[in-house]
């Protein structure tokens, strides 16, 4: 039914839900499972029906524990910026995975879908049913957060590819 | 040491570096292979009580085996956290940043770290010999992997950075003589502690007399 390829893709989307493994692994299992049980026939991207299963899910469970996600709101400055900012920074593996560590789940789930999937942030937007200016606000912020908590990353070389 | 490119290559190299285990795997096509043969699921009805009872039993014995040995002072799920990590990158090893069997330099090498790598108490004098050490994160906390080797060939990681109570809240302190949280996950034996001031973790294969 569905290859390891396809259910990696479905666990990396997971993973970048929750931040862990282990439960990455499960919240894409109850997805799945829910999933299996309905298979709605007239579903034509199934996968893409299971990572909206596994995101409803992700985010119920963050209501019922009673974990309010606060976000600044969109700062100005911040949405005159564009993605192309972020195109140009270089940094290294370990400053990437220090970051990853301290980003919100709104914040990991906006860099999934711009880096993996490649998306715009009109296209993170439109997939996600947000503003346009929060997605910006979310994917500037992490520039905000390179340069503030880890400044020697960024200095040096920029990448103009 | 550590290789820099553009931010958007590194999340997605960050994220498809972590795939699926042959554990992971294996679940998830048994539960695709369940629920796509409705007529099997009526003629196990029966067997599957005594199943569900045999896993609940394990479950239990599981958790009860699961316990840290230290009151629970520390931070509720910390210690699972903290092993969830180590296990993580003990199994999926990755390459080091510098080989050397001198603590000294790594000490000196690896300076991007915040604290200082200790001489642990468990790697001292118990026949380990250091292969060398990269950086890695625990708990978001810039941290070091030091990786041995035991006389038979098989691999022992250890884990430390520098100790934040406000982060990982109260672990047991060896250098007051308590003794380490000792969890088992997946075959593997961790035990977690603060020594001089870093919090050390160990990750080595389980039923390993010592």
């Amino acid at each position: 039914m569905f290859n390891r390829d396809e259910l990696n893709k479905l666990f990396h989307y997971c993973l970048a839900l929750t931040g862990q493994r282990e439960d990455a692994q499960d919240l894409l299992h109850a997805a799945l499972e829910s999933y299996l049980r309905k298979r709605p026939t007239e579903i034509q991207q199934p996968l893409a029906y299971i990572r909206r299963i596994a995101r409803n899910r992700f985010y119920d469970q963050l209501r019922r524990r009673g974990v309010v996600q606060f976000e600044p709101l969109a700062d100005a400055d911040l949405l005159t910026g564009s993605e192309r900012d972020l195109e140009s920074l270089v940094i290294d593996q370990l400053t990437v995975r220090q970051l990853w560590q301290q980003l919100s789940p709104a914040e990991r789930e906006v860099v999934f879908l711009w880096a993996v999937e490649g998306l715009s942030a009109s296209e993170i937007a439109l997939q996600l049913g947000q503003p346009r200016g929060t997605v910006l606000s979310r994917l500037q912020r992490l520039r905000l957060r390179l340069a503030r908590d880890f400044p020697q990353s960024m200095k040096g070389e920029r990448h103009d590819g | 040491m550590t290789d820099k490119r553009p931010l958007r290559e590194q999340f997605k190299k960050l994220l498809q570096d972590e795939n699926l285990d042959d554990r992971g795997f294996a679940e998830l096509e048994r539960l695709m292979d369940a629920e796509t043969r409705p007529r099997k699921r009526a003629a196990v009805g029966r067997h599957s009580l005594l199943a569900t009872a045999a896993v609940l039993l394990l479950m239990v014995a599981g958790y009860l085996v699961w316990q840290p040995s230290f009151p629970s002072e520390s931070q509720p799920g910390v210690p699972q956290r903290i092993a969830e990590e180590v296990l993580t990158n003990h199994i999926h090893i990755r390459a080091l940043d510098l080989e050397t069997s001198s603590l000294e330099e790594i000490r000196r090498g690896l300076d991007r770290l915040d604290f200082v790598p200790v001489a642990s108490t468990g790697s001292v004098d118990s026949g380990l010999r250091l292969l060398g050490a990269r950086y890695c994160t625990l708990q978001g906390k810039i941290a070091t992997q030091l990786m041995f080797e035991t006389e038979d060939g098989s691999i022992v990681t250890y884990y430390q950075t520098a100790y934040d109570p406000g982060r990982f809240g109260t672990l047991p302190d060896i250098d007051r003589h308590q003794q380490p949280l000792v969890l088992f996950k997946r075959g593997i034996e961790i035990r977690i502690w603060v020594e001089q001031g870093v919090v050390v973790a160990q990750a080595r294969a389980g039923n390993v007399v010592s």
